[in-house]
């Protein structure tokens, strides 16, 4: 219909009449239309990351205004549909072959070259740190700029002189006019919207086509262009890679990011949370070797390692800089991982390095997206062909990274954040980040997020944003895709420095090809481009393979379509489970979890021998015969179902395949609850009284499963017929996937005293795996204790510091806030008497339990005692994640 | 005349530099250490005991005499990346607040409103 409706306004005729009859020709300003702007389509969607423009592109393909035979018109539409499920990236090669076609030889030459390099060398335009007289960074509008300005140059010699001129002016009075408006009506949610960049973009070539005609030309045989590109590729794929013996971890310039700090099942706290010890670990199972570099006068690696210098906070020094680049320049491969706003100096440290030795500088400043968001980009799979290192269709959550300032020569872009602001840091803040807001000021492109070229003989890369692959992050499936990619590039200099090289030298030619016969510019475009693209998709071809249980992965994690797995608090509403928490602490384990979010992959079960499903949807759910294979093989699987999925009939039926049913389990419970809408702990808080339903699962007599554990949440079993020692592996059904999320056992944020039920369900889940006894659900050094009279006359309340409430007891006159009061003291002096021993008098004793309040509130004891050992004071703290209370609260007693 | 300013000039110039150069060189390490500080806090924790903080001599623990304010704020501004309420700039107030709304509307309305 829509192809239809174009032949009807552009050609004047139906297009079954064009396709019937070749005295139906279309207008010649119907086709200058449909080229200029399926070209300036086609560079916002490589460039841009433009939805619309992808398919604005991908919808001209097939209704080409020109006679075509029915062969020629299906394969346009193919070619259209390629597009729109691999990716704009093919509109590269797409482009040009139609120009060709239709008989434009030169524009299809020029395209030919153009446009890759184009795509290649576009992210140099962040380095364009110009304001001039505009109110808005010029870098902002560099996607105006290419839009028309590329057409001008494919079509440089078959338009006319009017048209080119149009074509250079129209865009910068665009950009005028959109400077000026920006005082007035023009916001970033205008200027960001995808169809308004769309509009904007292809408004100057859409202008020009009204009184343009593309002249066409005879075209040189095809054979002269593929062939030597073929021969480029082939040679380029030829060249062998140059792998990594060792990794080896920079630990001389801080500790920021250490490799070092424990990540076992009792590291609690960032310090542990917040480290590479497991990128360590999986450097180690990629490569066969990872090791650490411990101070700046030990000398470097082989130039067979890669050496990763990770946020530095202390600076390096000239000497050792020097020896670092001379080190790449033989063969050396360096790695550096940067961060936002020069957090810990690092930015200041790193630029040090890249500036003076690399012609690189990192901004000190935050990159986000059209809301004040993180960056959540997808690059197709298309992407893969310039070198993309995640190019497969599935989303890249970044954090929170830095952008740069200025680009190698030779840089080429491996991973982009997609169209995002950048916002200077705010150093009167404690965070350093600027207020996240969308501002016009700020520049908005689609900015890199990671950089690979060649120097020397080696090879850097740069990265810039460390937190993916802290301990409680690595476990999603594109920061270990991110890993991969970029080691897997470093490999390969040879093919970083042709990618980069490739892209300049078509470029070139491509602009020169206007002047020169094709005969003679056709076989050497042909040839570089084999070249490019072969490079390209040496280092790409990573984002097409899969990880590998033993290597990448150990657990294999999916999760359904409500489950999140997100690191911030403020991307999860009240309601939506959150799983970071529990996923992360596998690792804890030596479990090595791997997490793909819903929609990225179907799971199929001879990928890995452990499993952890958390909500699956019925479709993600194995069959029964590959489930039963599954167990056989001595195969985990533990399915984390949501409470309200006990209702979903695919969920039972699956369930009843297996001859399990579902049962209500009911039981009291108190729990540390709201009493009234304020919800502070004074007043607004207490025990509350409620049943805790559950659903579980049984098994009939005639299962194939037998039951091995069970309890309120969980419930294993194993594979008849049982044999000893047991051969069958475990399949683990819950539906109680709430009591593992963020909300129940704390995020992944949380200090080193963790929350005793955090504690506990990270044990209970890793032991489905490590075939480890299951852990009481009721952590033994959480205890409550029967109030004991303690004399200790006075109290004091502070929330976050902040004195609340102070008061003596009065044994006849209590109101109901001190005799809750004196309750707790009495069963703190209780807990202290039975299990808490002093250490030295005077001295704070801090008790290595915990205390159940009646009310089930989880408090730190701790107490100081006399010389004759008597209790002087004692003191209960609650951390704001141990329990709902959300704030630190300490309450002292004394005299 | 002229020689004696030129000294002057001179040794004036000398001891600006120097002082500038210490002043650069003490705020550098300065830096370094606030960093060095940060990065070594990430493993303290969240909260303290109040009668940590407390002369350690004491017999007679008297309440109104305690120095509450050693406890700080407990760190309820705890920073790290986004955490704590300041992924859209928005700092504690919007993490509370602002709860449905922060992680599409709040980009704007916290950074100004709820900071």
């Amino acid at each position: 219909m829509f192809s239809g409706l174009l032949c009807r306004v552009f050609c004047r005729v139906s297009l079954r009449e064009r396709l019937t009859t070749q005295k139906a020709q279309p207008l010649g300003w119907a086709f200058s239309f449909w080229g200029l702007v399926i070209v300036a389509a086609s560079v916002l969607a490589v460039t841009d990351a433009n939805t619309f423009a992808t398919w604005l592109a991908a919808s001209l393909l097939p209704v080409t205004p020109a006679y075509l035979s029915w062969l020629k018109r299906t394969i346009f539409f193919a070619l259209a549909l390629s597009v729109l499920v691999a990716g704009p990236q093919l509109l590269l090669l797409i482009v040009p072959a139609v120009l060709a076609i239709t008989g434009r030889a030169y524009p299809a030459a020029v395209s030919f070259g153009l446009l890759t390099s184009l795509v290649l060398l576009y992210p140099h335009f962040q380095s364009v740190n110009v304001h001039g007289p505009l109110s808005i960074p010029l870098a902002s509008f560099s996607f105006i700029l290419v839009s028309a300005w590329v057409p001008a140059i494919i079509f440089f010699r078959v338009i006319s002189w009017k048209s080119l001129i149009a074509l250079f002016l129209l865009p910068v009075a665009t950009i005028l006019i959109l400077s000026i408006s920006s005082a007035h009506w023009l916001k970033p949610s205008i200027l960001t919207n995808d169809l308004v960049r769309l509009i904007l973009a292809v408004l100057p070539t859409a202008i020009v086509s009204c009184f343009s005609t593309l002249r066409s030309t005879v075209v040189p045989p095809l054979k002269w262009t593929v062939i030597p590109m073929l021969v480029g590729w082939a040679t380029v794929s030829l060249i062998p890679y140059a792998p990594f013996s060792s990794i080896v971890f920079d630990e001389s310039h801080g500790k920021w990011e250490t490799v070092q700090s424990s990540f076992g099942p009792e590291s609690f706290g960032r310090n542990s949370n917040y480290t590479y010890t497991e990128l360590f670990k999986k450097a180690d199972r990629l490569v066969g070797r990872s090791s650490i570099f411990e101070n700046e006068s030990a000398p470097l690696p082989g130039v067979d390692s890669l050496m990763i210098v990770k946020v530095p906070a202390e600076s390096l020094s000239e000497m050792f800089e020097s020896k670092l680049t001379d080190w790449v320049a033989k063969g050396g491969r360096l790695l550096v991982i940067a961060d936002h706003t020069d957090l810990y100096d690092t930015t200041q440290n790193i630029n040090s390095l890249l500036t003076k030795n690399f012609g690189m500088r990192i901004n000190a400043d935050a990159v986000y997206d059209a809301t004040g968001m993180p960056n959540i980009p997808t690059i197709p799979v298309a992407g893969g062909l310039l070198g993309q290192i995640v190019a497969n269709n599935r989303q890249f959550a970044w954090q929170t990274g830095a952008s740069l300032e200025q680009l190698p020569t030779l840089g080429i872009e491996l991973m982009s954040y997609g169209p995002s602001f950048s916002e200077p840091g705010d150093y009167s803040r404690a965070n350093r980040f600027g207020p996240f807001v969308p501002e016009l000021t700020k520049r908005y492109f689609n900015h890199s997020a990671a950089i690979g070229f060649a120097h020397g003989l080696g090879a850097v890369a740069v990265v810039l944003d460390s937190t993916p692959w802290s301990n409680f992050s690595i476990f999603k499936e594109e920061y270990n895709q991110m890993f991969r990619g970029l080691v897997r590039a470093l490999e390969q200099p040879y093919q970083l420095r042709i990618l980069a090289t490739g892209a300049i030298i078509l470029g070139i030619l491509a602009i020169v090809a206007n002047a020169l016969p094709l005969n003679v510019t056709l076989p050497i475009l042909g040839l570089i481009m084999g070249c490019t693209l072969g490079s390209g998709t040496s280092i790409g071809s990573v984002s097409w393979s899969n990880h590998i249980e033993g290597r990448d992965f150990n657990v294999r994690v999916h999760t359904g379509p409500n489950a999140r797995l997100e690191f911030l608090k403020q991307l999860v509403l009240p309601g939506e489970h959150n799983y970071s928490r529990i996923v992360s602490a596998l690792g804890k384990y030596d479990l090595m979890p791997i997490a793909f979010s819903f929609g990225e992959e179907h799971p199929t079960l001879i990928d890995s021998k452990d499993w952890l499903f958390i909500e699956p949807s019925p479709a993600q759910l194995p069959e029964y015969r590959h489930t039963r294979r599954h167990l056989r093989q001595g195969g985990n699987l533990v399915f984390l179902f949501s409470p309200q999925q006990a209702t979903d009939t695919n969920v039972l039926r699956w369930l009843n395949d297996w001859g399990l049913i579902t049962q209500n389990s009911i039981g009291l419970s108190v729990s540390d609850g709201m009493t009234s809408s304020s919800g502070s702990f004074l007043g607004g808080r207490g025990p509350v009284l409620s049943r805790n339903i559950r659903v579980i699962t049984t098994a009939y007599g005639s299962s194939l499963l037998k039951p091995y554990e069970a309890d309120q949440f969980l419930q294993s079993y194993t594979l008849r017929p049982t044999k000893l020692p047991r051969e069958s592996g475990f399949i683990t059904i819950s539906f109680s996937a709430d009591q593992f999320s963020d909300d129940a056992i704390g995020e992944v944020w949380e200090g080193i005293n963790p929350s005793s039920l955090g504690r506990q369900r990270e044990r209970l889940l890793a032991s489905f795996y490590i075939d480890e006894e299951r852990p009481d659900l009721m952590p033994s050094y959480l205890i409550r204790s029967a109030p004991r009279l303690t004399e200790l006359p006075a109290f004091i309340v502070l929330e976050n510091g902040a004195k609340k409430l102070a008061g003596q007891f009065e044994n006849t006159n209590d109101d109901a806030t001190t005799a809750y009061f004196r309750s707790l003291r009495d069963q703190a002096g209780s807990f202290i008497t039975t299990h808490c021993h002093p250490t030295e008098p005077n001295k704070l004793t801090e008790c290595s339990a915990r205390l159940l309040g009646d009310d089930m509130i989880e408090w730190l004891v701790g107490w100081r005692s006399s010389s004759d050992g008597k209790i002087i004071a004692i003191e209960l703290l609650h951390e704001r994640r141990m329990s709902g209370l959300g704030s630190t609260w300490n309450v002292i007693f004394g005299k | 005349m002229r020689v004696t300013r030129l000294l002057q000039t001179f040794f004036l110039t000398i001891a600006f530099s120097l002082s500038f150069n210490a002043l650069a060189v003490g705020l550098i390490s300065q830096a370094q250490s606030a960093a060095t500080a940060e990065i070594n806090g990430l493993g303290a924790p969240d909260s303290q005991f109040v009668l940590e903080t407390q002369a350690e001599e004491t017999e007679n623990i008297m309440l109104n005499e305690l120095v509450l304010s050693s406890v700080g704020d407990q760190n309820v501004d705890e920073i790290n990346q986004r955490s704590t309420g300041c992924s859209t700039g928005c700092s504690t107030g919007c993490s509370t607040g602002c709860s449905t709304g922060c992680s599409v509307g709040c980009s704007v309305g916290c950074s100004v409103g709820c900071r």
